[in-house]
């Protein structure tokens, strides 16, 4: 199945993406690709070719977080660990980089399921039919969700100036 | 009334069916408030954007797992994918910048950009409503890029076919579109409030506005065009 596993490779990028939106912390969502790539070759079987390979491994990564590893995430990481390393050393710490920081901590702030579906839509492009067969909702938690979220995201990066030093 | 958080963040995603998004469509013309929302939200979008940034499949550590490390896997073609829609956004966006970049250097992008920041007169009408057709012209024969009364952002295929061009003049930003058969450009979507400049940094990448992202959704199609493939175009024009 050389066809299977190339795609699976090409998703990789994307997998990874998700699972940091889905985790918060880059070790759990190394875990999450991890197993999630593991059990996606273990199925690859009920995989049916000619149908998005991206929304059934999304699927597979979420049931995962959901099921088994959300409990057991690793919640001592206070930042992740590009933000520690820019942290350091005081000069290093761009504009740029305090507001991916500013970002990234906004998205944590934000309970699981907005995370979600921020991470299928916003930054994979999912449409709401999509995204809903993905987390196995209605269409409507969707798109009230994504609202909500959206709604705190902006609060919390609204129109201001980058606070050095905030949180 | 005000539009709820819920329609623009369908609007932002291109999920609102043809009425909804016609009458939010009106609404946003009028209303400065919900046009500000709009924004905002949008913004924020583009911010969590620029912070969960793709990393490279062949860098990945699982990758040559997956594969196998055989040489055979490596040199096959890669495989066909559905290019999200933001993603293509985005890259269309950074193929006008880069093209832009290329052919004409940092002055006259500097200088489009200071134009456009000078622009923002109220009493600047839409193009549709002006006598003068300098715009029409402009989409016609101007290249992506070259500061003017009307600049042009970048050009594209839209799925049905048409090439659609992104521009800008005094006024706002606006997205035109024309079938090889047309006599002229058709806008398709109009923002007076475009930004003129970024908050943060005073730079605004092209096609920020949040109406001409989901305008660009709709149209499908590919990447910005190349310079040459533009030229092309220009010459037959647009046929």
């Amino acid at each position: 199945m050389p066809d299977f596993r190339r795609e699976l490779v090409e998703l990789l990028p994307r997998l990874r993406r998700f699972a940091l939106a889905l985790c918060g912390s880059p070790a759990d969502a190394d875990d999450l690709v991890q197993a999630s790539v593991e059990r996606a070759l273990l199925y690859a079987a009920q995989w049916q070719p000619g149908t998005r390979m991206d929304s059934w491994l999304y699927k597979i990564a979420q049931n995962l977080w959901r099921d088994e590893l959300r409990a057991h995430r690793r919640r001592a990481e206070p930042l992740d660990e590009a933000e520690q390393v820019v942290g350091e050393d005081g000069r290093d710490v761009t504009l740029q980089q305090l507001q991916i920081d500013e970002a990234r901590r906004a998205m944590r702030a934000l309970p699981d399921e907005q995370r979600a579906v921020l991470a299928l839509v916003v930054l994979d492009g999912l449409s709401y039919q999509q995204a809903a067969d993905v987390i196995g909702v209605p269409i409507g938690t969707v798109m009230s969700r994504l609202a909500r979220a959206r709604s705190r995201m902006a609060e919390a990066l609204g129109g201001r100036a980058v606070g050095v030093g905030a949180g | 009334m005000n539009p709820t958080d819920e329609t623009l963040s369908a609007y932002l995603d291109d999920e609102l069916d043809a009425d909804a998004r016609a009458a939010l469509e009106s609404l946003l013309a009028r209303d400065a408030a919900a046009r500000e929302r709009l924004q905002a939200l949008s913004d924020s979008d583009a911010r969590l954007r620029a912070a969960m940034p793709l990393g490279s499949a062949e860098a990945d550590p699982l990758a040559a797992l997956i594969l196998g490390g055989t040489a055979s896997a490596r040199r096959a073609p890669a495989p066909v994918m559905t290019m999200p829609r933001p993603a293509l956004r985005r890259r269309r966006r950074l193929a006008s910048v880069m093209a832009m970049a290329a052919g004409l250097g940092a002055i006259v992008l500097g200088q489009a950009l200071l134009t456009r920041h000078d622009s923002g007169d109220a009493g600047a009408t839409a193009p549709w409503l002006q006598a003068d057709s300098g715009w029409q012209a402009a989409l016609d024969r101007q290249p992506s890029g070259v500061a003017g009364a009307t600049r042009i952002e970048l050009s594209f295929a839209a799925a049905d076919g048409r090439h659609c061009r992104l521009f800008a003049q005094a006024g706002g930003e606006g997205l035109a579109c024309r079938a090889a058969t047309d006599t002229g450009w058709q806008v398709v979507a109009w923002d007076a409030t475009a930004p003129q400049a970024g908050a943060s940094d005073g730079y605004q990448p092209a096609g920020a506005s949040a109406a001409l992202d989901s305008a660009m959704n709709r149209l499908g199609g590919g990447d910005a065009l190349a310079p040459e493939q533009e030229r092309q175009l220009i010459e037959r024009q647009w046929r």
